[in-house]
């Protein structure tokens, strides 16, 4: 998806086009009419042709009309351009989607100014994390006060994650294709994507989603409370309520008796999710992360089901923000909100390469902020790249050498042909001016700062994302000087407008980038806590990946003990990354190279990935496993009915208590 | 989708353009005809002019432009004609012995130029705009209107990068031809006017060019200027907060960059004091 040569080819081609666009809004038709109508008007005025004089200078006039009407059409009634949209199902507009389902967008983009646009084309960016399922994303025509132009399509939501809505592309063009301007009209919307519904058996729902919650009393503890279920009769003792009186009863004895009732017993789980830097590595809805939140998600819904209460607690590099158990249909929606807007995040790191991050930001910001890259109010002046910070390292630099060769005996020969025509000899002076001129060259080339293109884009898109993030008066200089929180802004502007990106897993020594460590503290201090605060028959679920945190895991191990101490249970579910085969019990086969080349090499270091991760997973099984505590991967349906299944053994210890 | 009356038929631009270029074209062989040119250079710019349009041709309009230059610069100065110069080109080949014409056809002092603007003249300027707009929107409608974007991959004519012929309706086609008499009189103005300049050191003739250089520029200068003004008016919060930033930055640009540079070495030395 984002080789680097898709990326330049991007790039490329976006600064060709806003080169085009920008000079005067001409069209290559536009130029080559002017250049005709100006040079038949240079005869014409030369000639003294009246007729053709006329001719011409009526064709200019009606063009240099032309010309006017759209710049102010294009500069200033295009501001006034509203925008509207709406996400329906069928029964109407919604605040939040759902997973595997479809939606119907409309868009409505009116006007308010008496000159209108006579032509305009509309284009909706479908987010990132949809697809279009029917319908079209284009329309033209004219918006004027009385015409509004409309789009209506349907999109699927493939993953959980959120929605962003930029806005929709606006291109603008004269009847006869002499002007060109495109512009984008801002209109921000954010759809939360939801998990689809779960039923108490962890599979997806095909009820009606409201009445998720059974009759009340599934689990009871055989202890009188305020339940529903008959437990015994006794004796009246002053002070029951009437109502718990049993009239029949105490007839046929002839004395009052009362009824008992059982107590319900609320299972508490909770349920810690890893949102640090590994779990986000990956593309949208196909990441580690992705698959937590949907496990997650699922057992929150089916312990909503069987009215056991579900706390919540996110955690990453950090910081850990917890929501405390608790049931019913608000809790439900603000667990799966926060689960969401987890799993919409994605990695970020200062040590990423910035040339990547810088060209797919520019082209981003291209797109969808064009008024704010203009030159007039983001310049970039032309000393910038003398004085600006290099962003290639040295190595990947094209070299200029080959460039003094030809400038040397270019200047040489040019020299030679003037002093011919004009002297009709080589004189030693046309050599010497030669050998200047080649001189002047040569140092032109050698002065000349590499990656003077990049410094201006460099310098556009960090004052646009300095505006963006709402820096400080000194936050351009910052950016433009310091690479580590620049790589950071960027990848944050793309990550709050849903842009995936990559990053290079691991660093120049080999290392991988986003193991997290710190995450383990976090999550330790996190669980003593949910201990310390904790009831009986609790449950706490550790959605972790703790396959790259090697041998740090003792806080872990020691908040674990603490937490079985306290008679509670502990799960652990590992984060798989996907297409890697599923941890067996099997011994893994050793890796073999049957013959050289690229391809066996490229098998190699794949096997050798899985041999790892199977081998991490292997020790942290048997680590855990001295605790009695099970360790499973986040692969098939496989945690879910585990988890469920310890719910099931947690009512049981409370019916026999 | 727009909500304008889809009253019209799919095809119904292509057609009223179609139809618009074949009158102007015919109008512009009658004010050839009136100017007394002879036959060939009576049907030669309106044959270009048609052929242009059958085939959509992006230069067309500006071949029927420069036929009609040669056409009109021919009259005034004969051995231009094209038929002439045909003919010249046969008779070289015929001396070389590779035969050709046997007798002269064109005979240059019988095509009469024709001084001042009347009524063909101001046909002629009238059908030829009319025959610009129409073609140019013709290629709107059937070839591609947008300046085509490398990135989106779809082809250079496709559907979306023209106009639904569907959106033009009759009344377009009256606000195109409405505002012709207008272009052609200030242009007919402007040349009563600059006809009288002289200057007493440039020729003439430079000195007109230099007047309507000057023109142009002053009118594009205002223009841009007055635009700029509308422009900065409407200036939205985050475009203002911009500009500000910008000029701050360049107002200060040496004192931050030395001293962010200075914090940011002194964080990476501090980190690799700590790694090691």
């Amino acid at each position: 998806l984002f080789s680097r040569e898709l990326l330049r080819a991007l790039f490329q081609r976006s600064q060709q086009l806003a080169a085009k666009r920008r000079i005067a809004m001409l069209t290559s038709r536009g130029w080559l009419f002017t250049f005709v109508v100006l040079g038949f008007l240079l005869i014409a005025v030369l000639t003294q042709q009246v007729v053709l004089f006329v001719l011409v200078m009526s064709l200019g006039l009606w063009f240099a009309w032309e010309w006017l009407l759209f710049a102010v059409r294009a500069r200033v009634v295009a501001r006034a351009v509203v925008l509207r949209r709406e996400v329906c199902d069928e029964r109407g507009p919604v605040d939040s989607l759902w997973a595997g389902r479809t939606f119907s967008v409309r868009v409505e983009l009116t006007l308010d100014h008496w000159l209108g646009l006579s032509y305009a084309a509309i284009v909706d960016r479908v987010p990132f994390n949809a697809e279009l399922a029917a319908g079209d994303i284009h329309a033209d025509g004219a918006l004027m006060e009385d015409q509004r132009l409309w789009l209506d399509y349907r999109i699927r939501c493939p993953v959980v994650g959120r929605l962003r809505f930029e806005g929709v592309k606006l291109r603008m063009a004269d009847f006869q294709g002499f002007f060109y301007h495109v512009t984008f009209v801002h209109g921000v919307t954010e759809y939360r994507v939801l998990p689809r519904l779960a039923d108490a058996s962890g599979r997806p729902s095909a009820r009606k989603r409201h009445n998720l919650l059974p009759p009340p009393g599934i689990h009871r503890l055989r202890r009188p409370g305020t339940g529903s279920e008959l437990l015994d009769l006794r004796d009246y003792m002053p002070g029951d309520p009437p109502k718990t009186i049993a009239w029949k009863v105490s007839a046929r004895r002839n004395r009052l008796i009362t009824k008992e009732f059982e107590s319900e017993v609320p299972i508490r789980c909770t349920l810690f999710v890893d949102a640090s830097n590994s779990v986000r590595v990956g593309p949208a809805g196909g990441n580690a992360l992705a698959r937590l939140v949907d496990i997650a998600a699922t057992v929150t819904q089916a312990n909503s089901a069987d009215r056991d209460l579900t706390g919540l607690c996110l955690f990453d590099e950090s910081q850990a923000t917890a929501l405390r158990p608790a049931r019913g249909q608000r809790h439900l929606v603000d667990v799966l909100n926060r689960l969401v807007d987890a799993g919409a995040k994605q990695p970020a790191t200062g040590a990423a390469p910035l040339l990547p991050l810088i060209q797919l930001g520019h082209a981003f910001a291209e797109e969808v902020y064009p008024d704010l890259l203009r030159p007039d109010i983001n310049t970039a002046p032309f000393w910038l790249p003398w004085v600006a910070k290099r962003i290639l390292p040295r190595r990947l630099q094209r070299s200029r050498a080959w460039l003094y060769a030809p400038a040397v005996i270019l200047s040489l020969i040019l020299a030679a042909l003037f002093n011919w025509a004009f002297s009709e000899q080589i004189t030693p002076g046309g050599l010497l001016i030669g050998l200047a001129v080649a001189l002047v060259l040569c140092a032109l080339i050698f002065f000349w700062p590499r990656e003077a293109r990049l410094a201006r884009l460099r310098k556009r898109l960090a004052s646009l994302v300095a505006v963006h993030h709402r820096l400080a008066p000194g936050g351009l200089a910052t950016l433009l000087d310091d690479d580590e929180r620049l790589a950071v802004h960027v990848q944050r502007f793309l990550a709050d407008h849903h842009v995936p990106y990559a990053l290079p897993l691991y660093d120049e020594a080999g290392r991988y980038r986003f193991a997290s460590p710190q995450k383990i503290d976090v999550l330790a201090t996190a669980l003593l806590k949910a201990v310390g605060r904790g009831h009986d028959n609790e449950l706490f679920v550790l959605f972790a990946d703790l396959l790259e945190v090697g041998d740090r895991l003792t806080p872990l191990l020691r908040a674990v003990r603490v937490a079985l101490a306290r008679h509670h249970l502990v799960i652990v579910v590992c984060p798989w990354p996907p297409g890697v085969p599923p941890p067996s019990s099997e011994p893994i086969s050793p890796i073999t190279v049957r013959r050289a080349g690229t391809l066996d090499v490229h098998a190699m270091v794949e096997r050798a990935s899985i041999l790892r991760l199977h081998r991490a997973f292997h020790k942290l099984r048997r680590m855990f496993a001295r605790l009695g505590v099970p360790v499973v991967s986040a692969r098939g349906e496989e945690p879910v009915r585990l988890i469920l299944d310890r719910m099931d053994r947690l009512r049981m210890l409370g019916r026999r208590r | 989708m727009s909500t304008a009356p889809d009253t019209a038929a799919p095809n119904d631009g292509i057609r009223h353009y179609t139809m618009l270029c074949i009158a102007a074209l015919g109008m512009m062989a009658l004010a050839l005809f009136l100017r007394r040119l002879d036959m060939v250079s009576v049907l030669l710019p309106p044959l270009v002019g048609f052929v242009a349009m059958l085939f959509r041709w992006r230069t067309g309009a500006l071949g029927v432009l420069f036929f009609l230059a040669w056409l009109l610069s021919a009259q005034q100065w004969p051995v231009l004609h094209p038929l002439f110069i045909a003919q010249e080109i046969a008779w070289i080949f015929t001396d070389t012995g590779f035969g050709g014409p046997t007798g002269r056809y064109v005979k240059p002092v019988l095509i009469g130029g024709r001084e001042g603007f009347g009524p063909p003249e101001l046909l002629l300027c009238a059908a030829t705009l009319a025959y610009f707009a129409a073609h140019y929107r013709l290629l709107g409608v059937s070839k591609h209107i947008f300046l085509s974007d490398p990135r989106l991959r779809v082809e250079r004519d496709s559907k979306r990068e023209r106009r639904s012929p569907r959106l033009v309706a009759g009344r377009e086609v009256l606000t195109l031809l409405a505002p012709l008499p207008l272009w052609i009189g200030c242009s007919w103005l402007c040349w009563r006017w600059l006809e009288g300049k002289e200057h007493d050191e440039i020729s003439r003739r430079w000195w007109q060019v230099i007047i309507l250089a000057w023109l142009f520029g002053l009118f594009f200068l205002i223009a841009a200027a007055i635009l700029r003004y509308l422009v900065r008016n409407q200036i939205r919060p985050e475009e203002a907060t911009l500009a500000l930033q910008d000029t701050l930055w360049r107002e200060t640009s040496r004192e931050q960059r030395r001293i962010t540079r200075w914090i940011a070495w002194a964080r990476t030395r501090q980190r690799k004091k700590e790694e090691t």
